[in-house]
């Protein structure tokens, strides 16, 4: 069964630098009488049964875990009862064998037991990685010395300055290396790259600009020229002072100006975070208030309190009624006022708050109007009730008076259309009556006498008088 | 391997399934015919059997062989030891089949086909029958 090592031939070549000793090429590879008959390889590790069968000691331990028998005879093995054959292990272990990595081009050849030994030491073939941390490039021991040659990550000694450098980067190293010798491009003198450092901040031939270009100055001249000839007769030179100084200003100015701006940038969330609440408090304002006089007494009303606060702020008369919130715009002018004002008003947070708590007066202010007027409805309500019922008996008793005169009247009718009836005493005492009224009485009584009427309706005469006069006491005791 | 008389590979290009030819040996009731044999190696080979069948046209007719490829020899299934190899099951397939002396399906052939899984390992065999 050839087969089989092939397959796991395999899988040995990737886990370098074991190998696996079945996988192992044998010089002679047919001597059977040396072959575990369940692998059909040269026995590794040879062990017997009790019934006589030898096989590695890998693949009976292996066979018994499927099935107890010996795989030849069937005879039950106790597993414990296998012995090694070690005469047997000697001769296969002195088997010929080549070395794992023939395909690759090792052609050593050696005993099995000492394949290890070769392959640990000796074997040029075997895989390796370079030595370089950066690199380990995977490679054959073989080609590993002349890797490290050319290895892109191997550090070498810069010749000039001493370090280390990759092998790679040698090329940009030399263009930086402070040991290497630079000419200066102005003055035309030789000196290492650290001292050219230093050299160009000061060569007197490189070309500068005027120390106060900044402000002006188009001069450039080489850098002797420039304090030999140029600074004596620069015309900013004279101002210096002034320009320096306005410098500062400018750099401070700028300073506070950034510096407000984040405060700016900061405080635009809680101005908007103010000003919905604003909006939010309007809203339920004029849910509360309501459209119609009584609103517009309200609003007056806020508008003294507006006043107040305001004076209290520090900044008066501006936007009445912007809280009741009859024009949202004017409070937001409110607001803007308020930040604007800046550190004299407080803090944002202070103004919140007294907006609140202004609000909360005003509302349970209309709840008292709204009460107060509420009552006096009620009291309206009462007396106009009490004022009709006294004119509506005031009425009553006038109707009953004019009854009266006309029974008066119609009495005196009669009187003189019948002068004989002996109605005169009846009259006399009719007017007697009637002067008791105080109005009309006179009238009455000056024409009893004179014109006098029938007497026939004497009896029907006699019962008004009681009622006539007892309309008027009960009007007395009315009012 | 070198393959015993009258087996031929036809394909064993991995070790997980070959095919070989096995010729009637001279002789037989089989000569003169061809046949072929399918081995698939499962894992754990050779500790465990491999599966064995005729597949093909020509399934030997044979009291041991059921129409569908499925054979019944219980080296193959319950008498399996991991030292036989494909050549070991070759020769024991080429006995049976030299002993023959009847060719003739299995008496229960047409129900075991109907009902039999493809893989004749699952199949429960009885081997009542040692002697052909
Ligand atoms: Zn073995
Ligand atoms: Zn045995
Ligand atoms: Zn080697
Ligand atoms: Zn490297
Ligand atoms: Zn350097
Ligand atoms: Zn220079
Ligand atoms: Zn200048």
């Amino acid at each position: 069964m050839n087969n089989n090592s092939t397959a796991r031939k395999q899988d040995q070549d990737q886990e370098e630098p074991l190998y696996d000793p079945r996988g192992l090429q044998y010089v002679e590879p047919s001597q059977t009488s040396l072959q575990c008959s369940v692998c059909c390889e040269y026995f590794t590790e040879p062990v017997s049964a009790p019934c006589g069968h030898t096989f590695c000691l890998g693949c009976i331990t292996q066979a018994l875990e499927v099935s107890p028998g010996c795989p030849l005879c069937r005879t039950k093995i106790n597993p414990n009862a296998l012995y090694d054959v070690i005469a047997l292990s000697r001769i296969c272990d002195e088997l010929m064998v080549y070395c794992p990595h023939k395909s690759l081009g090792c052609d050593h050849v050696c005993q099995r037991v000492q394949i290890g030994q070769h392959l640990k030491d000796d074997c040029i073939y075997i895989g390796t990685l370079c030595r370089v941390e950066e690199c380990r490039k995977k490679l054959l021991k073989k080609d590993l010395s002349e890797h490290m040659e050319s290895c892109p990550y191997k550090r070498v000694d810069c010749l000039m300055c001493n370090t280390k450098v990759q092998k790679s980067q040698l090329q940009e190293h030399h263009k930086t290396c402070p040991a290497e010798s630079v000419t200066c491009p102005h003055c035309e003198t030789t000196r290492t790259r650290l001292r050219h450092m230093e050299h160009i901040q000061e060569c007197p031939k490189q070309i500068v600009p005027c120390t106060l270009s900044e402000f002006g100055c188009p001069w450039t001249g080489p850098r002797f020229d420039l304090t030999a000839t140029h600074i004596p007769q620069c015309p900013y030179e004279a101002i210096r002072g002034f320009l320096e100084q306005n410098k500062q200003r400018v750099e401070s100015l700028e300073q506070e100006n950034k510096h407000l701006r984040t405060i700016f940038h900061d405080l635009r969330p809680q101005v908007q975070l103010l000003r919905d609440q604003i909006g939010s408090l309007s809203e339920s304002i004029q849910l509360m208030t309501g459209p119609g006089s009584f609103g517009d007494s309200m609003h007056g009303f806020v508008d003294t309190n507006q006043y107040q606060y305001h004076s209290q702020q520090g900044a008066p008369s501006r936007a009445h009624g912007a809280i009741l919130g009859y024009d949202s715009n004017g409070a937001e002018n409110e607001l803007h006022g308020l930040e604007r004002s800046g550190s004299g008003l407080g803090t944002v947070g202070d103004t919140h708050e007294l907006l609140i708590s202004e609000n909360e007066r005003i509302r349970s202010e209309i709840e008292t109007l709204t009460a107060g007027l509420a009552s006096l409805e009620l009291k309206q309500n009462m007396a106009i009730m009490t004022e009709s019922m006294r004119m509506q008996e005031e009425v009553q008793s006038l109707r009953a008076v004019c009854h009266g005169l006309r029974m008066q009247m119609h009495y005196l009718l009669l009187e003189r259309q019948n002068p004989h009836g002996p109605s005169p005493p009846t009259g006399g005492g009719g007017g007697g009556g009637v002067s008791n009224s105080g109005n009309n009485g006179p009238g009455i009584k000056t024409h009893g006498p004179g014109t006098s009427s029938g007497g026939r309706p004497l009896s029907t005469s006699g019962p008004p008088r009681p009622r006539f006069s007892d309309g008027l006491g009960r009007q007395d005791t009315k009012l | 391997m070198n393959p015993p008389a009258g087996v031929d590979i036809i394909d064993a290009n991995d070790f997980k399934v070959w095919k070989l030819g096995l010729a009637g040996a001279p002789a037989t009731l089989y000569e003169g015919e061809k046949f072929q044999l399918e081995f698939n190696f499962g894992p754990n080979y050779p500790l465990e059997s491999p599966q064995v069948l005729f597949v093909g046209d020509n399934v030997p007719i044979h009291p041991h062989i059921y129409s569908n490829g499925h054979i019944c020899l219980d080296v193959l299934y319950n008498h399996w030891s991991p030292v036989q190899t494909v050549a070991s099951i070759c020769l024991s397939l080429q006995s049976m089949l030299s002993s023959c002396t009847s060719k003739e399906r299995p008496p229960d052939n047409a129900t075991y086909v109907k009902t039999a899984r493809s893989n004749p390992k699952h199949t429960a065999w009885a081997f009542h029958d040692d002697t052909v």
